[in-house]
């Protein structure tokens, strides 16, 4: 995913499980967890602050990104850095943007398939979106006109005004030039996520998940993306996004619930949560099930459970979710996982300093489901992962896995872990 | 013997598996897929063979150590479209295998 792993600009650090875009954090994603968030987002804040919200997240999480790509391009003219842009974005699989014009004045975007409205085309079929769903390709492109056209950070906002998902032919997109820039969202730098790491940890059969961990990079990074931009791998679409536009959703609407509603701030809790632990079924079940898994592994899987566990924490690591492991594990009964960080809680550490409540929704929503993945899953009869089969074997399953995050970097513990108790 | 059976994931029924026949050599079968509209995008060393469809951009993964073969049908393809498109494909593939098959004889 133009993420030849050892190119200048995008970078795995094998010791911690980080990949870089210039200088900042960015992970891989599927579309299921993509959509879900966005929809945790709007039901949390409603869909007009949820769009502004993704707009000028994503627009303050890519500029730092650009940034480099124009600065290690040594890119100068405002077309030839906008050109460069657009490409960066189709190259993470995120859609295809078309400039049909360049000029600030008349500026004109517009895409034939962007990832989250393809996203929501394949979970909802036909059924018409209610509201724009691109608002991390509107933010994208509003950080590409600032810096292609040098202006100040967060003076152009750029709204989707179609979108193929609500049943337009094209999305399309306008900017509007404010006077007096927004404020902006914080990002965290790679220095700073390294500082921010707490105490190294090795998971059980640590070589074999690190040797996986190495190979599976190897195969991202020959991913490439369709002629729509889109990157299809895995049985599902794979986005790569700078951490900090998830982290500062995910940070705001914390932030928002717990001034404005308190009483509401248990249940978003839970549905980041629950975001981590559809992410972590769907796309850790889809990869184990792919023929790319069994070329990597070199034969055929087995269903031992804690083969499972390792192999979805070198799928979490080589996503750069950060060095996920198996501390512990007895079936059937508890299974603790460690990381010296995720990509979530060095960014509060960072931002915020210490946390009164654990923040790593993923590691934690995404550790039940490894648990449920290792066994509760029939591995043997073509398990159907998807929506359907997630209903089945999660949300009305009769086994009670659930997952409690027990230690956690911006609380001020020396490591994050995750407890999942039967 | 039906060679192409619904491995169904994450979308309904885009993934299918494809039973290709013990005699008939992965390398012979992609070669074969090339000539009838499949671009093969392998990189080299990959331990993988990845082709698209030049029309349809549907999706072939043949996996080089087991050789399981899986038909992806492009995302967009329609859902009630989507069993006739594989079945189709599945005949294609099977004439080329008849064809290679009756070649080693």
């Amino acid at each position: 995913m133009s993420g030849e792993a050892d190119q200048e600009f995008l970078q795995w650090d094998y010791e911690r499980n980080y990949l870089y875009a210039g200088d900042q954090p960015v992970c891989f994603h599927c579309h299921h967890y993509n959509l879900f968030i966005q929809e945790t987002i709007d039901e949390a804040l409603g869909a007009a602050i949820g769009d502004q919200l993704r707009r000028e997240a994503s627009a303050d999480a890519w500029r730092p990104v650009l940034e480099a790509l124009f600065s290690g391009q040594a890119l100068h003219g405002s077309y030839e850095k906008l050109s460069a842009a657009f490409e960066l974005f189709a190259s993470t699989g995120q859609g295809k943007l078309v400039l049909e014009d360049a000029s600030l004045q008349n500026a004109a975007i517009s895409s034939e398939a962007l990832h989250y409205g393809t996203a929501w085309r394949m979970i909802h079929g036909t059924q018409a979106a209610l509201h724009v769903t691109d608002g991390l390709a509107a933010g994208f492109i509003s950080a590409a006109f600032e810096l292609a056209y040098e202006l100040a950070p967060g003076s152009i906002e750029v709204t989707q005004t179609a979108c193929i998902a609500m049943g337009d032919a094209r999305d399309q997109f306008e900017l509007i030039q404010h006077e007096q820039p927004r404020e902006l969202n914080p990002t965290i730098s790679r220095a700073r996520m390294e500082a921010n790491t707490g105490q190294m940890v090795d998971s059980l059969e640590e070589e074999t998940v690190s040797e996986i961990t190495r190979a599976f990079c190897g195969m991202l990074a020959q991913i490439t993306p369709d002629d729509r931009g889109l990157v299809e791998g895995f049985g599902i679409l794979v986005t790569l996004t700078p951490t900090a536009y998830y982290n500062t959703l995910c940070l705001k609407v914390m932030e928002y619930l717990e001034a404005e509603h308190p009483t509401l701030l248990q249940v978003s809790e839970q549905m980041l949560y629950e975001a981590g632990r559809l992410c972590g079924f769907n796309t850790f079940g889809g990869v184990l099930k792919s023929p790319e898994w069994e070329a990597i592994i070199g034969r055929e899987r087995t269903a031992d459970p804690e083969e499972t566990l390792l192999h979805t924490c070198a799928i979490a690591r080589s996503f750069g979710f950060g060095k996920w492991s198996v501390h512990e594990y007895f079936d059937e009964d508890l299974l603790v996982l460690r990381a010296p960080a995720t990509y979530e809680d060095p960014f509060v550490c960072e931002l915020r300093g210490e946390s009164k409540r654990p923040v790593c929704y993923l590691f934690t929503g995404a550790g039940e489901s490894m648990a449920r993945l290792a066994e509760d899953v029939d591995w043997s009869n073509a398990p159907m992962f998807g929506l359907d089969y997630y209903d089945e074997t999660v949300k009305r399953s009769d086994t009670s896995w659930r997952a409690k995050q027990t230690q956690c970097r911006a609380r001020g513990d020396a490591f994050a872990e995750v407890t999942v108790e039967r | 013997m039906k060679r192409l059976s619904a491995e169904p994931g994450c979308q309904n029924n885009t993934l299918w598996r494809y039973e290709l026949p013990a005699p008939i050599a992965l390398e012979a079968f992609v070669g074969a897929l090339t000539e009838h509209a499949w671009r093969d995008q392998s990189k080299p060393h990959a331990p993988l063979f990845m082709l698209t469809h030049e029309d349809e951009e549907h999706r072939m993964i043949l996996v080089k150590v087991t050789r399981r073969v899986q038909l992806r049908l492009f995302y967009l393809t329609q859902r009630e479209d989507r069993v006739a498109c594989a079945e189709r494909l599945g005949a294609s593939f099977d004439a080329l295998c008849e064809e290679l098959l009756s070649e080693q004889t």
